[in-house]
């Protein structure tokens, strides 16, 4: 018995050493052929000339916080609330990632940073109008990637194809093709006379330019390893985990920094991103230090940060994005009535609350974000400042409701549950039943463009300015013919195109199509995300592309 | 499997059942516990004051309170109303999905016990490929395909629990099927379907009745888990493991929204597990004296 | 033992080959669009289809699932991410050692405590240790881990601030999510090796070396425990193929980009390449997991190795 026990031992001990063995193999295989993967990190810290780079970051090693002998701010950690994925040019609308991809790369013309809707030259030098569906594009002659390539007007094409055959081309409506003229010169041929720019705020403004030797020396994908031309490179990229910038010492605009827009300087060396999606975590990395800046704390932990116990550290700002939750209701299925007494019976101040910290309620169709925003816009006295159940009730009277069940159609995420509930009960105080259809975004987007797919439909809106945000509201080319709440009327189309032309964009155009819309109930405003930015007391002044917090054009203390 | 059945006189099984079942007082706590939780979830809203969906905009938030004993959720609704109508849906969920789970299971797991051969062969592959899936993977892909709801998820936990007893009642039958009774049955020309129901069936359920029992609890956990991933039951309707995701975003101001239905998944397993311990002793015939 | 074990490995690309038909065919049912997910709201229906057919997602069925299966199992090819345009095998790799991390370090706790847990509960049946060990195996199997997960993350990160709530920075963010991924195993393997302990207790052999006067801490040590040790095998052997599945909800809730965090944003972006990867990952480890077991049964048990060595018994589990 003895032996058999010896024997047992024995086999038990290779037995683990079996099983461990193969979880080290696994492990070692995962490693070795993760190594050409691996590769692409080390190879873009490679291809920055480290000559430079290395020795600015070891001199900032004694003092570890502060200003650098090259003038620049040694490091600076951000949150960000959604992983960025990866770092591919191909998804011209993911405005998460304004603030991490676009210091990696660059478009043609930079939307100005004061939000005014301008065009400002980036790679582009300039364009001239040849006729009204053909412009003539300069190209810089001294844009380099990191990889010191030079951008010429071929590239420039190669990149327009790329998005366009990936079939990622989002609202290149009227994109049609480029015919490369010289190295540096091109045409884009468009579908028609655009109306206005902002209609080209897609192909001019977010479409990224690379070079195709790049892109073919690295696989045909930077989505781990990137090149680009911008003012930072990548210094380090975990998916999921962060993301690390360095100042690109190279940049071809270093020169003519002041005349590129704000957001190509760079103030800061080190640029780290934390993807760190739940806020409350955001605020514990907040007080421990593990991070700097954060620009989603909710409203209702700013507090601590504001006047409570950290407070000698950090600023805190309130900011309202462009971005609006609304509400559409199928206006071919509840008549004009039915709508008002839904939408009097909403108390939109009780849905934000309910939405979460983050949300504020809206009186009209946009936020003071909006460079065309204007006070007159707000829309006191309609439904969107009244909440009012006889009213509803009135309406609801005079209506054809017989008791059906609505359907509420929303996207599956947290806030527009809540929204959704939240409407749901109000509606059931005017004895008006509804049920809760929540989808994903896809199964949103078929629901909300078949006619008979919703009762009442729920989503968030924005765009480059106020009426930028309206056309997927106002517009009847949303649904051949329709808007969104499925009405066809050519007084409202009119009244929006005139709101939205660069010619008549103006304050008294606006509100005549806000008032239009609110006489008809076609829409309804339900509320805007607000949130605190809460950014160390060493940043003297907090710099910002397009509405985002971009920590390479902030001023930092002693700059 | 080493479990042997031995064959005994039964004066009145289900009774005798009962008396060695209440013999150990963690047994007791087990049914004692669940039976309470059972009608807390089932005549609780009964005696509820609130709406379980209704909203209260005062106490958006609120802790607990005498008014409101579990404290209100983000859009105001008492946390006990909610409790108790999530507990129903928890409860059902991991009842039905552990039981048709089962039933599946004796149906394969007997076919392939009995007719052996090439249906046995095939039965048990599919089988491998199933269980080369792992259950809460399966559970997400599947639910991901029949969408969410009541039913889809019972499905998708269902699934997720075939293979298993499928493998279990086969072994049994493998072993059972052999013994002098089931020859003794043959020889009297009873039918094939006769004998497996009636003979073989009843002498190999015992450890699927034990599985059951004790899987309602990690059922219960694996519906948590698909709601606290957005898939599941759908608001407005309370689930427990959609509760601790509402509270999930508050957790630093407001504890309580997690706490209530953490607590409440955790003692509703506690007391399901005790209670399949309590049915393994009482069924295990090395334990009987 | 050779043909068995070649015999083994055949099935095991068989089972891989129905797998990967089985989840492509579930991609496949999923309701949605891919294409239209991916754009958003503002896209035109026109721009939709043009990325339909990049994605090769506007062929028939079978087209479909005949390129995916030779992709995969012929060309070892698992295809880009839709989402993210990575190679989802790379990115896979790249992610598989947090995975492991968590995995591995919360099965080693899971079977040294459970184990002495176990150990302890059984030759000390029915006194006060006993009755601790099963109450605190019970509380632990209980308790569903993402709540423990955000138990702990309330104490120990957010109030106390000792270890980070969430990231792979440092070794300190594994912390919480190894225990909580555990405490639900330590609670498995207790129980098991308890009843392990009691089985052994029982045998005739344990009664010999106490009634030849063995010293009691000889027969626990010498006779006991080696004995005893069968099932607890089992439970690594188990444990072992849930390593790398078993963790994508502790991984989502401490925001860690492992493998089962990859499964969910495939699932969530229905970015399928993803999903496909991963199930088939999945499978393949958990079946080499599952022969290994095995294999180390068959090894350590005589009586199943008889079976083999006779080469006639079919393997019966």
């Amino acid at each position: 018995m003895k032996n058999a026990l010896v024997k047992r031992v024995i086999a038990l001990a290779s037995a683990s050493i079996m099983a461990f063995s193969m979880i080290g193999c696994s492990a070692t295989t995962g490693s070795s052929s993760s190594a050409p993967a691996a590769e692409a990190a080390p190879a873009a810290e490679a291809a920055a000339p480290a000559g430079e780079a290395a020795p600015a970051a070891e001199a900032a090693a004694p003092a570890a916080e502060g200003l650098l002998e090259n003038g620049r701010w040694n490091k600076i950690i951000m949150a960000a609330n959604q992983d960025p994925q990866d770092l591919d040019p191909d998804s011209v609308n993911a405005p998460v990632r304004y603030n991490m991809i676009y210091a990696i790369y660059e478009t043609l013309f930079d939307m100005a940073d004061d939000s005014s809707g301008e065009l400002k030259p980036c790679i582009a030098s300039g364009y001239e109008v040849v006729d009204g569906a053909t412009w003539k594009v300069t190209l810089r002659d001294n844009v380099y990637d990191w990889e010191g390539n030079n951008i010429t007007a071929n590239d420039v094409a190669f990149c327009f194809d790329y998005i366009v055959s990936t079939g990622n081309a989002v609202r290149f409506d009227w994109y049609d093709s480029i015919e490369v003229v010289d190295d540096y010169t091109f045409l884009f041929h468009w579908k028609g006379e655009p109306p206005a720019i902002h209609d080209l705020e897609f192909p001019l403004s977010r479409t990224i330019i690379f070079s195709e030797k790049a892109w073919k020396d690295h696989g045909e994908s930077f989505a781990k390893d990137a090149v680009g031309t911008g003012s930072y490179k990548v210094a380090e990229f975990t998916p999921g985990s962060k993301l690390i910038l360095e100042a690109n010492d190279d940049y071809w605009g270093k020169d003519i920094l002041d005349e590129l827009e704000p957001r190509h300087r760079q103030n800061v060396q080190t640029i780290e991103f934390d993807v760190v999606t739940e806020a409350s975590t955001a605020v514990v990395g907040l007080e421990t230090g593990k991070l700097d800046i954060c620009d989603y704390v909710p409203l209702a932990m700013q507090e601590e940060f504001a006047t409570g116990q950290y407070s000698d550290k950090f600023n805190v700002e309130i900011t309202v994005a462009g971005d609006y939750f609304y509400l559409a209701p199928n206006c071919l299925k509840l008549d004009e009535n039915l709508r008002k007494a839904i939408m009097y019976a909403i108390d939109n101040a009780a849905v934000a609350k309910a939405m979460g910290g983050s949300y504020v309620p809206l009186k009209t169709f946009g936020t003071s974000y909006y460079n065309d925003y204007d006070a007159s816009l707000e829309l006191d006295g309609t439904y969107l400042s009244d909440y009012d159940l006889d009213k509803a009730k009135e309406f609801l009277a005079a209506s054809d409701y017989d008791g059906r069940e609505l359907s509420i159609l929303i996207g599956a995420d947290e806030a527009s549950k809540a929204a959704a509930t939240m409407v749901q009960t109000m509606l059931l105080q005017i004895g008006v039943k509804s049920k809760i259809d929540a989808k994903t975004q896809d199964g949103v987007r078929t629901a909300s463009t078949s006619k008979d797919g919703f009762d009442i439909y729920m989503n968030t809106v924005g765009g480059p300015n106020m009426v930028g945000s309206w056309h997927l509201l106002f517009d009847n080319e949303v649904n051949s013919g329709f808007t969104t709440s499925w009405v066809q009327d050519d007084q409202l189309q009119s009244l929006y195109k005139a709101a939205s032309a660069d010619a008549t964009h103006d304050a008294a155009h606006m509100r005549e199509c806000l008032d239009y819309v609110t006489d008809h109930a076609y829409f309804y405003v339900v509320a805007g995300t607000s949130s605190a930015l809460v950014y160390p007391k060493t940043i003297t002044s907090i710099g910002r592309r397009e509405g985002y917090v971009t920590p390479n054009c902030s001023v930092y203390q002693g700059q | 499997m080493m479990a042997q059945t031995k064959k005994r006189k039964k004066t009145n099984p289900f009774l005798d059942f009962l008396k060695r079942m209440t013999k150990a007082f963690s047994a007791k706590l087990g049914v004692g516990l669940f039976v309470l939780i059972v009608l807390f979830c089932v005549l609780g809203p009964l005696f509820s004051k609130y709406d379980v969906n209704g909203i209260d905009l005062m106490n958006m938030y609120a802790g607990p309170s005498k008014e409101h004993l579990l404290g209100c959720d983000s859009m105001g609704r008492d946390m006990l109303t909610r409790l108790m109508y999530g507990g129903r849906y928890s409860l059902l969920i991991g009842i039905c999905a552990s039981l048709f789970g089962a039933l599946l299971g004796i149906v394969f797991g007997s076919i392939a016990g009995y007719a052996g051969g090439k249906v046995e062969t095939f039965i048990m592959r599919v089988m491998d490929i199933w269980t080369a899936l792992p259950g809460m993977m399966l559970c997400i892909l599947v639910s991901n395909v029949l969408g969410t709801g009541f039913f889809p998820t019972v499905i998708a936990l269902t699934i997720g629990s075939i293979p298993g007893t499928v493998r279990m009642i086969r072994g049994q039958i493998l072993t059972e099927r052999s013994k002098e009774y089931i020859e003794a049955a043959r020889t009297i020309n009873c039918s094939d379907f006769s004998i497996m129901f009636r003979h073989l069936l009843p002498n190999v359920v015992q450890p699927v009745i034990v599985t059951t029992t004790m899987g309602i609890g990690s059922t219960m956990m694996m519906a948590a888990s698909l709601s606290f991933i957005g898939l599941g039951i759908q608001p407005p309707n309370p689930e427990w493991g959609a509760m601790l995701s509402d509270g999930r975003a508050y957790i630093r101001s407001y504890p309580h929204m997690i706490m209530v239905p953490g607590i409440a998944i955790a003692l509703t397993v506690f007391a399901i597990n005790l209670l399949g311990d309590g049915v393994r002793d009482a069924l295990d015939p090395k334990l009987r004296s | 033992m050779s043909r068995y074990v070649i015999k083994r490995i055949l099935m095991m690309i068989v089972i891989l080959w129905c797998a990967g038909f089985v989840v492509f065919t579930l991609t496949y049912l999923t309701p949605g669009d891919p294409a239209m997910l991916q754009l958003g709201q503002e896209a035109t229906a026109e721009v939709i289809a043009q990325r339909r057919a990049y994605l090769g997602i506007d062929q028939p069925y079978l087209v479909q699932l005949g390129r995916f299966m030779v992709n995969t199992f012929l060309r070892f090819d698992f295809g880009k991410s839709w989402v993210t345009n990575t190679n989802t095998m790379a990115e896979l790799l790249l992610r598989l050692p947090r995975t492991l991390i968590i995995g591995l370090g919360s099965m080693i706790i899971n079977v040294f405590i459970g184990t002495i847990l176990g150990i302890i509960a059984g030759t000390h049946e029915g006194k006060w240790q006993d009755s601790l060990v099963m109450i605190i195996a019970m509380v632990f199997v209980s308790a569903p881990d993402f709540f423990v997960a955000l138990l702990l993350i309330l104490l120990f990160a957010l109030k106390l601030g000792w270890l980070p709530p969430y990231g792979i920075e440092t070794m300190a963010g594994y912390v919480l999510p190894i225990i909580s991924a555990s405490l639900g195993g330590v609670a498995i393997n207790a129980r098991q090796a308890r009843s392990a302990m009691l089985e052994v207790i029982r045998a005739d052999f344990v009664t010999t070396a106490r009634a030849k006067g063995q010293n009691e801490k000889i027969v626990v040590r010498k006779h006991m425990l080696p004995n005893a040790m069968m099932p607890i095998i089992t439970g690594v052997g188990g444990g072992l193929s849930m390593v790398v599945a078993g963790t994508p909800i502790i991984e989502s809730v401490f925001s860690i980009p492992g493998v089962g965090n990859y499964l969910l944003s495939g699932v969530n972006q229905h970015d399928y390449p993803v999903i496909w990867a991963c199930v088939i990952f999945f499978a393949l480890f958990s079946s080499i997991a599952i022969l290994l077991t095995d294999l180390c049964y068959a090894f350590l048990d005589p009586r199943i190795k008889a079976q083999y060595s006779a080469g006639k018994r079919k393997k019966v589990k």
